[in-house]
């Protein structure tokens, strides 16, 4: 376990060497790394999905695909923040002298929650779409490579918060599938006003 | 920059997601949706809002600011978004709609949900909507 845990620091004080040394990089980091840039794009990304289908099967699919991941990006912060009343682990750049884009939080590090509500969304579409799902996968991923860059986290409480994010997305994919015709019904309602 | 942190964002999302209405109007030909008859210029104004939005919000002052600070919890951008995308959606319906005031104005059967609005504007479509259910209609 301490190997493990020694790797895990070795590789955010290795890859944190980066910040500083190339200024474009640093200013892409700076608007990755923040906590509303990614989450907006993928929001945005979100109500593209919703109006986008070639045909009407394909477009309710779509909009099934976007009320679960809604749902699982709110279930996940939640199995993240229940994770937290347990367990707390303090931040790489409170633990080591780390260079930093973003400010420095204080909350626990274990479980990435960054990780886990992006990959819960992403997850959740890729379950009815996978071409529409590229995007946020991409997101989620440079999301929560940039925190690990930045010292916020270390790989193991990302690799952990994405494997959380995509079990409470195929979780509440299924629930969602499991509880029809409801989706169907709140999607009709949406269609009886032209909104869907 | 308003000097507040949550009007900044709820004003972000309203203008983006005009934008990105627009954007979806001109890719699926939803012309009730769109401020133009054209779709490459609803297009091109859609993503122009978005992009300047976007970059209005993160260059206008420095942005990463803790939520304990003067940023957002998650909960509160989920909150935020969703009036700002509301916002935004009703922005465009009701612009569109006036600004293409006789598109889908003379009675016939509108298509369904969405693709209503590839006949008609949002107004024509609700107002056909209310007469269905008998409701108030400005002609009557």
């Amino acid at each position: 376990m301490d190997a493990f845990l020694q790797l895990d620091a070795d590789i955010v004080t290795w890859i944190n060497q980066g910040i500083g040394r190339v200024y474009i990089l640093d200013r892409i980091t700076y608007l990755v790394v923040s906590d509303y840039f990614v989450p907006l794009m993928m929001c945005f990304w979100g109500l593209g999905v919703w109006f986008h289908g070639k045909n009407l099967a394909e477009r309710i699919s779509n909009q099934k695909a976007v009320l679960a991941a809604a749902i699982s990006l709110g279930f996940a912060n939640l199995a993240v923040l229940l994770i937290n009343q347990a367990v707390f682990r303090e931040r790489p750049i409170t633990q080591y002298d780390l260079a930093n884009l973003l400010y420095a939080p204080t909350d626990s590090s274990f479980p990435a929650n960054p990780a886990a509500v992006a990959f819960a969304f992403a997850t959740a579409i890729w379950w009815r779409n996978r071409r529409a799902s590229m995007v946020p996968s991409v997101l989620a991923a440079l999301w929560s490579v940039t925190r690990v860059y930045n010292g916020l986290f270390f790989p193991s409480d990302v690799i952990v918060g994405a494997l959380i994010g995509m079990a409470v997305a195929c979780l509440f994919t299924w629930g969602l599938r499991m509880i029809e015709p409801i989706p169907t019904r709140v999607i009709s309602g949406a269609r009886l006003l032209h909104l869907a | 920059m308003t000097g507040s942190f949550i009007v900044d964002y709820y004003l972000l999302v309203a203008f983006a997601s005009v934008g990105v209405f627009q954007v979806i109007g001109a890719l699926h030909g939803f012309r009730g949706m769109m401020f133009f008859n054209h779709r490459h210029a609803s297009f091109l104004l859609g993503l122009a809002l978005l992009a300047g939005a976007v970059a209005w919000f993160f260059l206008s002052t420095p942005r990463n600011v803790s939520d304990s600070d003067l940023g957002l919890n998650g909960n509160e951008q989920f909150a935020y978004f969703f009036a700002g995308s509301g916002t935004g959606l009703a922005f465009t319906l009701a612009l569109a709609s006036l600004r293409q005031w006789k598109f889908g104005a003379e009675p016939s059967n509108l298509a369904t949900g969405l693709d209503a609005l590839r006949e008609s504007t949002y107004f024509w479509a609700i107002r056909r909507l209310m007469r269905r259910f008998g409701g108030f209609s400005i002609r009557d």
